[in-house]
């Protein structure tokens, strides 16, 4: 669709599992299996799942942190993983990353001066006493002191890490951000300052967000899309309140019964999803989700399901709930 | 934060470690020994000399004619005989506290007990033993230093290329630590001291380049673990180069067990330095090293005790000093042991 | 200053009392847990909730004694089991509790088994411990707790290592291990946190069937409120080392009385409700070295009165067991407080 910032069709990474006395690759983890979305400007898509889903090593092939092993990405019309180096740092410029881990994110040798006035000097954004300037202008949209800047990480709490996390993406003033599970490491109450300072910036300077998580309530309230991955794939995707309302794919209904309730009254009519989470090194055959799936047919194990459209931007790959018409 | 912690300084690293070393009773003590003979070597030429440190003679004053050589006095030939010579009215002379230089012969003193006048005793040459011993520091202590100076530098070089690259690079860099750690390193270096002309630059040069394989390892771990972290893949993707990732960021987070191997690696150089003068492989004669004095000591160990103590308990309170230190980083720097 | 409706106290398995525990730092001597009081009756879920630092953690390590003892230190309190006090105990007796009578289940499976031993000899060598089974005996029990958890193919899996299981299974293992001596209390800290949420959901429906099968009461220790109501008969909050509520799960949910409790709901996102903004509470958790004067949660509470940056408020019954420790709710907020304690939960 034109108009759509970022366009990811078919990416696959497979990582070898080497063995051997020559170290020869013996096996693959699959992690991302043929991935395919698009991000309208201004939208945020969540990316939904659990361990082995591959949703975080998606994220970081987008940004070409890790080179993929097939697949096209593409940014405002721009070919990601063919560019060139030149290319590739102006696309840098536009695209950015959130971590998860506050503590593992920032450099602990780097004060946050430091390391905001290194990426602006670098990028050519501000020079001598204007980099001070724009440091506290940074500091000062993510909500932290001016006096920030003298400090080192460890003398932060994780939200306030978090917050320098984002000031960091935010310096280079990209169009695009990967947050990358960015309050999965927080207390509730602070997950609800970064999640509300988000969808601020997000309005204020005109953000796309590719959301990465596994809390669907985090996820309810930030998205505009979600996108719900399982081994490697892509099993279900619609725009946030269909997905919830909705849920066409068995994983998303197991997945949105299985989240705990804040509600005492709601509990114990729930179906528990049996069996654990697969491994992407041995995937099962035909539609990945088969071994665990309530409602199997003999056809799923055979063939790979494919996204079908359901109505409404709402799209499947089940054989059973979005069967494709021939 | 908090306005207390917005008042208080702000904590770098190397604060946060000295805080932790300080609690360390022997690590402070060990601090305090190597800062000792830092000093002592430092200071030795206005500690052991045989040259005054301040001469007023003849109505002129000379300062510093202990480094400093003036034509007159050269003239005079006084500058190795300044034992000999008194000063009149008007003179005067202050001497450092051990008035005898390192190379100084006093063929009438040879191999005399440790006395008043000399107090470590002299070695068969008539040379002030303590002298002796205060101007081997020097050689022991620069020995120590450059030579880890040496191996850190290629270390850490070879170590973080090759952890960072990984693939051929890294390969490569092991095949040749593997091929360098396979040589027993002190036979190695006695050899090579054979094929070259002794002198404390080769000895230098050699000590590190056999020791830089240890540094290389563990710089080439560090990296691996952590061009891993978050903060490597966040410096990647804001554009910045491998050269400033590498050197700016991994680098610094990556020295720390450096630092600890450095001070048991100038320990370590010294006691081999000491060695290969022991075995006639180190500085040549007549220069003042420990292991040289053990050496000579070796012909008249039944009667000069002197020759054989004191020497040892140099070398031995050196390493020991620097092991200490080296254990107090290690802990103070363990992000575990913090409180 | 009003005490508590507290029930008697033969049903109650495990007592805490005035429970004071503190950390020796650099920066000063940090109370992470300041006089917490509450009652666990046999066959009862307690959770106890609170955000990171609130000292939830500490209190259950207080309880079994695990507190590193330089720097920590539990200077105050009781702690009783069945009417026996643990905090007296000489070491050697408390470790015949440990394992025993009162288990305890940590959040990272992974790094909570020795990664050298099979799960198998692990569980056994506890049974052998405790009850003094012989070496096959105590395989065959090792064996027959790990189906009581459901782990398929028990006997062979008694002979994994722990780093050939995956996070869930390791869950279950130490689920096991925690369970083969039959204890009559089982802490849990965070036990679903570090798991995907479907296997979440099957360890939360494994606790409740373990619980209605044996009696056990359990101390649940955790920051989620969902799994809190999945599983909780009774919920204590907690926030910077104190209790300041406690009531039955449906009554706390239904009408939380403490401020903090409030805003916390308040925060929550929630699956049912639009893409609202979320209501965020101001500031941070006060550092457990220099907690504030008066309520400790004063300076970021919206609701804040003069006197609650004076005194401490005492825990004040609102409603059918259910006790705040709020000025809000104390008819006296602007009369002289008589002198006593702060707030504990009951």
């Amino acid at each position: 669709m034109s108009g759509d910032l970022l366009v990811v069709r078919d990416l696959v990474k497979h990582f070898p599992v080497r063995g051997g006395v020559f170290g020869r690759a013996v096996a693959s983890v699959r992690a991302v299996d043929g991935v395919s979305f698009s991000i309208p400007r201004g939208a945020t898509l969540s990316l939904v799942g659990e361990s082995g889903s591959g949703k975080t090593t998606t994220g970081r092939l987008v940004l070409r942190l890790v080179e993929p092993t097939a697949g096209e990405v593409s940014f405002d019309g721009t070919d990601v993983l063919r560019a060139d180096k030149g290319t590739l740092r102006a696309l840098r410029k536009r695209m950015q990353i959130i971590f998860q881990d506050p503590y593992a994110s920032l450099n602990p040798r780097m004060t946050i001066g430091g390391m905001l006035g290194e990426i602006l000097r670098v990028h050519r954004l501000a020079r001598g006493a204007a980099v001070a300037a724009r440091t506290a202008e940074l500091l000062d949209l993510v909500g932290l002191p001016g006096a920030a800047a003298d400090r080192y990480p460890h003398e932060f709490s994780g939200g306030q890490r978090q917050r320098v996390g984002i000031a960091r993406a935010l310096a280079v003033e990209p169009e695009f951000i990967i947050a990358d599970e960015p309050v999965s490491a927080l207390d509730v109450s602070i997950q609800a300052q970064i999640l509300n300072l988000l969808k601020d910036l997000q309005e204020r300077l005109g953000l796309t967000y590719l959301f990465i998580s596994h809390d669907l309530a985090v996820v309810r309230h930030i998205s505009t899309h979600v996108a719900v991955m399982y081994l490697g794939r892509i099993v279900e995707t619609a725009p946030a309140a269909d997905l919830f309302a909705a849920p066409v794919h068995p994983y998303t209904k197991a997945l949105l019964a299985a989240a705990p309730v804040p509600d005492p009254a709601a509990r114990r009519d729930r179906v528990v999803l049996a069996g654990d989470v697969p491994s992407p090194i041995n995937p099962p055959s035909g539609c990945p989700f088969h071994p665990r799936c309530p409602d199997v047919r003999p056809e799923c194990s055979q063939t790979a399901q494919r996204l079908v459209d359901t109505g409404g931007g709402h799209r499947a790959a089940c054989a059973v709930h979005a069967p494709e018409r021939h | 934060m908090t306005d207390r912690e917005q008042q208080e300084r702000s904590a770098g690293y190397w604060r946060l470690v000295w805080r932790q070393y300080r609690r360390n009773r022997p690590a402070l003590l060990g601090a305090a020994l190597v800062l000792f003979f830092g000093v002592l070597s430092l200071a030795a030429p206005f500690l052991a000399n045989d040259t005054p440190v301040w001469l007023v003679k003849g109505g002129k004053t000379y300062p510093l004619p202990n480094l400093i050589t003036y034509a007159d006095l050269q003239a005079e030939n006084l500058y190795n005989n300044f034992d000999r010579w008194r000063p009149g009215p008007g003179e005067y002379a202050l001497w450092p506290p051990v008035p005898h230089g390192p190379l100084r012969q006093d063929l009438r003193a040879r191999l005399s007990a440790p006395g008043p006048r000399h107090w470590f005793g002299t070695d068969d040459r008539g040379r002030d033993v303590l002298s002796r011993i205060i101007w081997g520091g020097r050689i022991s202590m620069s020995v120590g230093f450059i030579s880890v100076g040496i191996a850190v530098l290629v270390g850490v070089i070879l170590g973080a290329l090759a952890g960072y690259y990984g693939g051929w690079v890294d390969a490569a860099v092991l095949r040749l630590i593997e091929i360098w750690m396979c040589v027993p390193s002190f036979f190695l270096i006695i050899t090579v001291m054979a094929l070259l002309d002794p002198g404390i630059m080769n000895i230098m040069v050699v000590i590190g380049l056999t020791s830089w394989p240890e540094v290389a390892r563990l710089v080439r771990g560090e990296f691996l673990k952590q061009k891993e972290m978050d903060y490597a893949a966040a410096a990647r993707a804001l554009g910045l180069g491998d050269g400033r990732v590498i050197f700016r960021h991994l680098l610094p987070n990556a020295v720390s067990p450096v630092f600890v191997a450095a001070t048991f690696g100038v320990a370590g150089a010294i006691l081999t330095e000491s060695g290969l003068s022991f075995l006639g492989f180190g500085v040549p004669p007549p220069t003042a090293s420990w292991g040289e004095i053990l050496k000579q000591s070796q012909s008249y160990v039944d009667f000069a005790w002197w020759l054989v103590l004191f020497p040892g308990i140099a070398i031995f309170l050196t390493v020991v000093a620097f092991n200490l230190v080296g254990d107090g980083l290690r802990d103070a720097m363990d992000p575990r042991l913090r409180q | 200053m009003t005490q508590p409706d507290t029930k008697a106290s033969s049903d109650n398995v495990l007592s805490v009392r005035g429970l004071r525990t503190v950390f020796h730092t650099d920066a000063g001597t940090a109370v992470a847990v300041d006089g917490v009081s509450f009652d666990l009756a046999a066959g009862e879920t307690l959770a106890l909730v609170g955000e990171s630092g609130c000292g939830k953690s500490v209190t259950a390590l207080s309880i079994l004694r695990l507190i590193p003892s330089p720097p920590g230190e539990i200077t105050d309190g009781e702690v009783l089991f069945d009417g026996r006090a643990l905090l007296g105990l000489p070491e050697n007796e408390m470790r015949r509790v440990r394992g025993n009578d009162i288990s305890m289940i940590f959040q990272e499976p992974m790094t909570s088994m020795n990664p050298v031993f099979r799960v198998g000899a692990q569980i056994a060598s506890v049974i052998r411990l405790h009850r003094g089974l012989g070496r096959d005996a105590a395989w065959a029990e090792a064996v027959r707790a790990l189906e009581r958890v459901n782990i398929p193919e028990a006997a062979r899996r008694a002979q994994d290592y722990p780093h050939q299981l995956s996070g869930g299974m390791l869950q279950r293992v130490m689920i096991a291990l925690a369970l083969a001596c039959g204890p009559r209390v089982l802490i849990a800290d965070e036990p679903t946190t570090a798991l995907d949420v479907t296997i979440q959901a099957q360890i939360l429906s494994l606790l409740r069937d373990v619980r209605r099968d044996t009696g056990m009461a359990v101390l649940l220790i955790t920051h989620d409120l969902g799994v809190v109501a999945e599983t909780a008969d009774a919920v204590a909050v907690m926030y910077a080392g104190r209790i300041v509520e406690r009531a039955p799960v449906a009554e706390l949910f239904a009408s939380p009385a403490h401020p903090y409790t409030r805003e916390l709901f308040q925060s929550l996102p929630v699956m049912n409700a639009g893409a609202a903004r979320l209501h965020a509470i101001r500031g941070s958790v006060p550092p457990a070295t220099a907690y504030p004067a008066g309520c400790r949660f004063h300076p970021r509470c919206s609701r804040a009165l003069p006197v609650c940056a004076l005194r401490e408020p005492p825990a004040v019954n609102v409603g059918p067991d259910h006790t705040a420790a709020c000025w809000l709710h104390c008819p006296e907020a602007s009369a002289e407080p008589t002198a006593g304690e702060g707030g504990k939960g009951a």
